[in-house]
């Protein structure tokens, strides 16, 4: 029972950030698709910004290992 | 004419559409590009004209021949300011399309008023005015009723062969002005059935971008119940049946009761300072309030940059570039002095847009 806990927060852990992210980047991306249609100049900065919502769900994943680790 | 139906049921693009617009803002003319053109030749702004973004346009306008210099400049600048919008509007989706229409549609709000005004004396030069072209109407359709449409009853029969809502609208300011004589209530007519038309397709919708366009709407609203309450107390009767309902800051007592502009722009939301009644004609308190209304609209571009906020404010410095071009034009034509012509054109203080 305890395990099957730790398994449910370590999949909260990484599940919760990963739907917040997509929404992040859903929006990001199509607003940089918009901005380097028009100025192509823009891309490396594009990246830069779609990749940003992507730590959310590396620091869920650390969480979720670190549950894992410590509790399992 | 706008495919307003075809994506309307999709999911608003705002993200896209609002970095696209943001991205193309930075090509608006500054401040100093119009101090420059003001201070140069008609010829200096056609040279301009062909390396801008109405070149294309203006070089159509060169290769159709006619027309005099001004005559193409101000053709090209209103096809060119057509085109930025009507592109820019086919990038919407869904909701964001729906709220762009209504932009586009207040294009068919000036047509019909300019064509109700050409209308009672029957007697009207055969080439079309400066139609705005942005409009959701068909401009085929102004054009036929400019050509065809002598009196009001004329273009009332036009207008309902014609299978789109505005010209339903349209035709009934028409029946109105061939009962009445009365221009004046043909255009409350008109502006009546246009705020209606638009109410009823945003009802139902409720969240920050509809009441933005809500609020939109009832500014319009209030910028026509402000031009009749300027008018004199002795048309009081009609004065008072011509308020529109629906208005966003003056309420139907106030524009009713109140004869001192400062009483009635107090505690309206509007931050108008007119002035007292009297200090300034008619038409300058009008003029500024527009500019005002102006004012506000433009600044929605900086505000919410994930809704309909930033379409508002980039619709508002097209119209208002275009509109600055076209007096330039005219001023250029008339050689009046650089100082002279600036005074007239409508400039974002810098920074501020």
């Amino acid at each position: 029972m305890e395990k099957a806990l730790i398994a449910l927060a370590a999949a909260l852990a990484v599940g919760i950030p990963a739907v917040a992210t997509a929404y992040a980047q859903a929006k990001i991306g199509s607003a940089g698709a918009g901005t380097v249609a028009e100025k192509p100049e823009t891309g490396g900065t594009i990246i830069i910004l779609e990749a940003i919502p992507e730590t959310m769900v590396i620091l869920g994943f650390v969480v979720a290992i670190m549950l894992i680790l410590q509790f399992a | 004419m706008i495919p307003s139906q075809k994506f309307i049921g999709e999911s608003p693009n705002y993200e896209y559409l609002n970095a696209v617009i943001r991205a193309r803002g930075t090509r608006l003319l500054g401040r100093e590009v119009f101090s420059r053109l003001a201070s140069g030749s008609l010829e200096d702004m056609e040279l301009f004209l062909l390396e801008s973004r109405y070149g294309p346009r203006y070089r159509e306008q060169l290769a159709t021949g006619g027309g005099s210099l001004l005559g193409r400049i101000e053709n090209a600048l209103a096809w060119g300011a057509a085109d930025i919008l009507r592109e820019t509007a086919s990038l919407a989706r869904g909701e964001s399309l729906l709220f762009f229409s209504v932009i586009l549609s207040l294009g068919d709000l000036h047509n019909g008023r300019i064509l109700l005004r050409a209308s009672p004396g029957g007697i009207r030069p055969k080439n079309s005015p400066a139609w705005h072209r942005y409009s959701l109407a068909d401009l085929a359709f102004y054009d036929d009723l400019w050509k065809k449409s002598a009196t009001p009853a004329d273009g009332a029969v036009r207008c309902h062969e014609e299978n789109h809502d505005f010209a339903r609208i349209l035709g009934e300011s028409y029946r109105v002005l061939h009962e009445t004589g009365d221009l004046f209530r043909a255009e409350r007519a008109l502006y009546s059935g246009w705020f209606g038309w638009w109410s009823e397709r945003l009802r139902g919708r409720n969240n920050e971008n509809s009441r933005r366009i809500e609020e939109y709407l009832g500014r319009l609203t209030d910028l026509w119940n402000f031009s009749i309450w300027l008018r004199p107390r002795k048309e009081a009767v009609s004065r008072d049946q011509a308020f529109l309902p629906g208005g966003w800051g003056f309420s139907q007592e106030a524009l009713e009761s109140l004869d001192d502009p400062d009483k009635l722009f107090a505690g309206s939301g509007w931050s108008f300072v007119p002035g007292k009644r009297g200090e300034r004609t008619r038409s300058d308190l009008f003029r500024s309030f527009q500019r005002h209304f102006y004012e506000w609209q433009k600044s929605l571009y900086r505000q919410n940059l994930l809704g309909t906020d930033v379409s508002l404010g980039y619709a508002a410095q097209v119209v208002q570039e275009w509109k600055n071009l076209s007096l330039l034009a005219v001023g250029l034509s008339l050689k009046m002095p650089a100082a002279d012509l600036e005074r007239h054109l409508f400039l974002q203080e810098e920074g501020t847009v």
